[in-house]
């Protein structure tokens, strides 16, 4: 019971966030261009796992990422929490910020186009799988080299990760696509989990195991990390 | 004195990063003790007290917080922490960061609780809406007292937290610490504002290079009696048992009178001006852990 109370308390900082920071903007930003796209006859099942992603990641940026929340732990940590609560949290904030964005847009879309209500459920599905997992991953990359590294997997995510891991190992043979090919199998990826709305289980598994190793790995972290 | 709820046990950590070491540091604290640490810079009075909140692991030893490790759950619920450059949760209140600290304590009406008294008891009331990454460091320093004692801590370790304010504001904060240490709360402040230590300390450790080299209650260290000679010339080396100063020679009396060590530099054919006793402060103290170099 004191762990998920600890749990909360990390995921209520996200109110705070979202209308002190530009986290609000951001999202709003990113909704507006989801929907945008959505209306220009862009896939909901596509668009909504990778507004989802980045969304996600947005989330993790402006609860855990940014130095002066990485310089706080040293203070949080003094209170009785545990460091797995703190990931879990942040884990959960990012994600109700990114779902609360994927809600809106499905919601717009639905309302703008005539497509089926099971079409709007799976792709809601999907990007709540391909959330998780983006914030899992965001959350290490922000533990381990702040938003820095954040930003990366944000643009990552934004151009790269559309790109189906087959197409590219499909192409010429060399190191290079050797390299992109494994790390489009092992990030999370917007060619990956668009998939999951026909319930490909190798993306379910995928977008678990960044979820769950995301908030484990993070606390990990967070636990040797010295004053 | 009465079982320690702080025990630090030959505690030693080696030197990383910017952290500076500490050797074999050991040291209890009672329930309602007020102690002080201090030393020169470097001395390794932040490491120890980060070692103390369990920030940081140590090489060897252990320290125990009535009894329980240090660094566990159990410990941080009962052991309060204010570091020396507090960094606070951004875009948060004065009255949300405590609240959000809060809830890691109590819940419901005994949180809000929590946070009303905190508000009130640092003198922060007035700021309870102020951003807290913004405060001035007057300000920052009374919110990290603040949370250190949420959750009614039985140990307090204060990092410089009476330094770098207005006299006012040291009063006040002086006058909590001590209401804290009143109702049981054992507290060990690292501190190089004097002035706070002389006012609330029953106890002074003074640490340098790692080491506490000397340990005494306030009042003696205050009580031993140094005797300041004025010289025509400076002698090419002191007597026995005296230190050169800029303007003559100095001693610590002990049990000895004044009488007894002037006829000692008269004896070495020194010729003194003029002599005076005068009570040792600490900065006395303070000065002798740095090595004459500071003098």
């Amino acid at each position: 019971m004191h762990w998920l109370r600890c749990v909360l308390a990390e995921w209520q900082l996200l109110r705070s966030r979202l209308v002190r920071s530009r986290l609000g903007i951001w999202l709003l930003l990113l909704g507006a261009g989801g929907v945008w796209l959505a209306a220009r006859g862009g896939p909901l099942t596509l668009l909504a796992p990778h507004v989802a992603m980045l969304g996600a990641v947005l989330g993790v940026a402006f609860t855990a990422g940014s130095d002066a929340d990485r310089a706080a732990l040293s203070l949080i940590l003094t209170h009785p929490t545990t460091p797995l609560a703190l990931a879990a949290g942040r884990w959960l904030a990012a994600v109700t910020a990114a779902g609360t964005l994927v809600l809106a847009l499905l919601f717009v879309a639905g309302a703008v186009s005539s497509g089926p209500p099971g079409l709007l459920v799976r792709a809601g599905a999907a990007a709540a799988g391909a959330a998780a997992a983006a914030a899992g991953c965001a959350l290490v990359a922000g533990a381990a080299g702040g938003n820095a590294l954040a930003g990366v997997l944000f643009l990552y995510i934004a151009v790269p990760s559309v790109i189906s891991a087959d197409t590219l190992g499909a192409g010429p043979a060399g190191a290079l696509a050797r390299a992109g090919t494994l790390i489009l199998e092992l990030l999370p990826g917007v060619w990956r989990y668009a998939a999951l709305e026909r319930g490909d289980l190798v993306g379910w598994v995928h977008a678990a195991c960044w979820a769950v190793g995301g908030v484990a790995g993070t606390a990990r972290l967070l636990a040797r990390r010295a004053l | 004195m009465n079982a320690p709820v702080l025990l630090v046990s030959d505690v030693t950590r080696r030197r990383r990063r910017a952290a500076a070491p500490v050797a074999d540091a050991s040291l209890e604290l009672a329930a309602g003790e007020v102690a002080a640490l201090v030393g020169p810079p470097g001395a390794g009075k932040t490491t120890l007290l980060a070692v103390a909140a369990g920030r940081l692991a140590p090489d060897a030893g252990w320290v125990t917080v009535a009894g329980v490790a240090t660094g566990t759950l159990a410990a941080r619920a009962l052991l309060g922490y204010a570091p020396e450059a507090p960094v606070f949760p951004p875009t948060l209140s004065v009255r949300e960061v405590l609240g959000y600290l809060a809830r890691f304590h109590a819940v419901g009406i005994a949180r809000r609780g929590l946070v009303a008294a905190a508000l009130e008891r640092s003198g922060l009331a007035g700021a309870a809406e102020r951003r807290a990454a913004g405060l001035p460091l007057p300000l920052a320093r009374r919110l990290a007292l603040a949370q250190a004692v949420l959750g009614h801590r039985r140990v307090l370790l204060l990092d410089e937290t009476l330094s770098g304010v207005d006299a006012g504001a040291r009063r006040t904060m002086c006058e909590r610490v001590r209401e804290l240490a009143a109702s049981g709360v054992a507290v060990l402040l690292a501190a190089s504002d004097l002035a706070a230590v002389e006012q609330i300390a029953a106890r002074v450790l003074v640490m340098r290079d790692g080491r506490v080299i000397r340990e005494a209650p306030t009042a003696a260290l205050l009580r031993e009696r140094v005797l300041e000679i004025l010289l025509d010339a400076p002698p090419a080396a002191p007597p026995p048992g005296f230190r050169l100063t800029p303007y003559g020679l100095q001693t610590d009396l002990g049990p000895r009178s004044a009488e007894a060590a002037l006829a000692l530099c008269r004896e070495h054919r020194l010729a003194v001006r003029a002599s005076r006793v005068r009570f040792r402060t600490l900065e006395d103290t303070l000065l002798d852990a740095q090595g004459d170099g500071a003098r």
